[in-house]
């Protein structure tokens, strides 16, 4: 019953051409026009990845024994194939001043057993890289300290494993692209689930009179919609790659990963959205629209430093927005690889596929309604 | 089989302070045709999705096959067809894929459920549009194909919620022929519409609900031998005295004498030759009379007269 049900799914969303079109065509013409907007400065800033101008301020001027000073310095070393930082060490004050001149974009704060932190004064690429940077390096010794494998002192560049090869912020707008693709397919899973549930339609009427187990048409439709999803997002990735030339600085496979679990979120919560507006047309239309496109508009869709701005003023909107988890994945996964911080938001997205799985069955195995 | 098709006891459904089916009770016989009758807002709909499961209710019992419908209960719901009163079919199949989705989810061999789509397309005449989407077919294909989606799992009890609306005489005689050949075939069938007609002509039981009420049931004939007026002639003529309309009021059976302009109106409740009696007591009198026509009670009159005639929602 499964595979039958599966089976008229999948050739049922094959053939509505209004969510062909949405799933597969609207993100390939966004990425098309993302590539005339800044491809060149993508593949050019690979390329030429200039060092992001910072300083270090540390009170105790102890940067010889301070792990944090000693991997900024390796990775701001000019001799060094990978330098990331073009780096200052200096008090605070001339640290105030240059940042406020631009000519820095960002100062470190390290030193006397205190946690490393930074101040910025704008939102830029630049900005979120030194942001990003810093999250994972605390990730990655808080994982070093926590597990025993190495005392703080005793993290280098090398224990780090940070990629040397900078992926350029401005792919960041292709990252939400991928996410507000995959988010899209909530609107796909909403027109699924309307078919077989007898409160929204009277397709779902005919469909709840067989004897079929509900959960059963559930799993299948939601699986109908993953697998187009997939399928989708494969061609975006391919697209994006093989045509438009540029690279995720991460394997094919592991971006193909990330963007299925962001696909698995869209058709998720698209559960989740037909059991909240079960009674309305409009509800059904709006409501995953609404969700895709505010969750993209934050994650950096639009406005690169958005994100970043998301995250100095309110950091847990960015931990639930599954667009920005899923661009930050990419991120990480391009700029460090699959670190700490990568797992950490593969774990969230995977809570939050879960936590709409629940709504969504919950509200979805019903067989029998007070009104239809 | 010793157990009704459908058992109905005490149905009650609320939403919210309005009460939509109110102590409905009904049995269904195997082989019969049941006609359900009623106004807009009767309560029609409402007891078939309680009979469904579909829907919850707030008292009664409702059994099919003789077993306790529920929601889960799909040993019941294999042996029940249902046919929607509005187009329910898939925009993206063709009319096979259609019929063979919704045979899947009833018939899981192969081979039988090859059989029994084809065998349905073949029923409902669809055999030169198989590869059609719905969009391309006409009101009366598209009824058709309904049609054959919630009956090509060959169910014991098929319930036809006003299958022939806006389609066409022919594609409605075509359906009303269709079900009769299913009765036939063995299956029990329970058939709502506003066509009174239809329903006379078909139905072997008659149920009129109106305000969630069972109000009357039995055969067409039963029906109308419960009204009142069983018989009513009208008369065209000139003139006609107040004393010659009390003369006819007096003939055996006539209970009430109206006179419309040119017209006279005479009602009687029973009897037989009423109209033999009128027209030679008007002859006696010597009253100069135009056409005579005589006209025995329809479903229609019993229906109006159960439900009222003012207008509902």
């Amino acid at each position: 019953m499964f595979l039958h049900v599966l089976k008229y799914k999948l050739k049922e969303m094959f053939r509505m051409k209004w969510a062909l079109g949405w799933t597969i065509l609207f993100p390939i013409a966004l990425a098309t026009a993302f590539y005339f907007g800044f491809g060149n400065l993508i593949k050019e800033s690979s390329d030429t990845f200039k060092p992001v101008p910072v300083a270090y301020v540390t009170e105790d001027a102890q940067e010889q024994i301070d792990p944090f000073a000693i991997v900024l310095k390796q990775l701001s070393d000019k001799d060094a194939e990978e330098q990331l930082f073009r780096l200052k060490i200096c008090k605070e004050t001339e640290a105030k001043k240059l940042l406020k001149d631009e000519k820095i974009d960002g100062i470190f704060y390290g030193g006397n057993g205190k946690e490393p932190a930074l101040v910025i004064e704008k939102n830029g690429m630049n900005q979120t890289f030194l942001s990003q940077f810093l999250r994972e390096y605390q990730n990655k010794a808080l994982m070093y300290e926590t597990t025993g494998e190495l005392s703080a002192s005793e993290i280098s560049l090398q224990t780090l494993r940070f990629k040397n090869d900078p992926i350029s912020p401005l792919m960041n707008f292709f990252f939400a692209l991928l996410a507000m693709a995959s988010l899209f397919s909530s609107w796909l899973s909403v027109t699924a689930m309307n078919g077989i549930s007898a409160a929204q339609s009277d397709r779902g009427k005919r469909y709840e009179c067989a004897p079929v187990p509900k959960t059963i048409s559930v799993l299948a439709a939601a699986t109908a919609g993953i697998i187009v999803q997939i399928f989708s997002n494969i061609l975006l990735v391919l697209y994006i790659e093989g045509v438009l030339q540029l690279s995720f600085h991460a394997s094919f496979l592991s971006v193909v990963f990330v963007t299925s679990l962001g696909g698995i979120i869209g058709i998720t919560s698209g559960m989740a959205f037909s059991v909240l507006a079960a009674k309305s047309e409009t509800l059904k239309i709006v409501l995953p629209l609404a969700f895709t496109m505010t969750c993209s508009f934050l994650s950096g869709l639009m406005v690169d430093s958005m994100k970043q701005f998301v995250e100095t003023k309110m950091p847990l909107l960015n931990k639930i927005n599954p667009a920005a988890v899923m661009t930050d994945a990419l991120y990480t996964l391009g700029t460090y690889g699959t670190g700490n911080r990568y797992y950490q938001d593969i774990i969230i997205m995977i809570v939050m596929i879960i936590v709409f799985v629940a709504v969504g069955i919950a509200g979805l195995s019903r067989r029998s309604y007070d009104n239809i | 089989m010793e157990y009704p098709i459908v058992k109905i006891d005490q149905l009650v459904k609320r939403y919210g302070e309005k009460i939509a089916v109110d102590h409905f009770s009904l049995e269904i016989r195997e082989g019969e045709i049941l006609g359900l009758l009623g106004p807009n807002g009767s309560g029609k709909t409402t007891t078939i999705n309680c009979l469904l499961s579909l829907l919850k209710y707030d008292k009664g019992e409702v059994e099919v096959f003789g077993k306790h419908m529920t929601p889960s209960a799909y040993e019941i719901k294999k042996d029940i067809g249902v046919v929607m009163q509005n187009v329910a079919v898939i925009d993206e199949f063709s009319v096979y894929e259609n019929i063979d989705f919704f045979c899947g989810l009833y018939i899981t061999d192969k081979a039988k459920r090859k059989e029994l789509t084809e065998s349905a397309i073949a029923f409902a005449g669809l055999e030169d549009y198989v590869k059609y989407r719905p969009k391309k077919l006409s009101g009366g294909l598209l009824r058709r194909l309904n049609i054959a989606c919630g009956i090509v799992h060959k169910p014991k009890l098929i319930i036809f919620d006003e299958p022939t609306v806006a389609v066409d005489p022919q594609s409605r005689n075509a359906i009303l022929e269709g079900i009769r050949r299913l009765n036939k075939e063995g299956a029990t069938i329970i058939y709502t519409s506003h066509y009174m007609e239809e329903v006379e002509g078909l139905c072997s039981r008659i149920v009129i609900m109106d305000r969630g009420k069972n109000v009357i049931s039995g055969t067409a004939t039963e029906l109308k031998a419960s009204l009142k007026n069983r018989e009513t002639v009208t008369v065209e003529l000139k003139e006609i005295s107040e004393e010659q309309i009390w003369g006819l009021q007096k003939i055996n059976h006539v209970y009430e004498v109206k006179q419309s302009g040119e017209k006279l109106i005479i009602r009687c409740d029973g009897g037989s030759h009423n109209l033999v009696h009128i027209m030679n007591y008007l002859i006696e009198e010597q009253i100069e009379f135009g056409r005579v026509n005589s006209e025995l009670p329809t479903l229609n009159d019993v229906f109006l007269e159960i439900t009222g005639k003012e207008l509902r929602d």
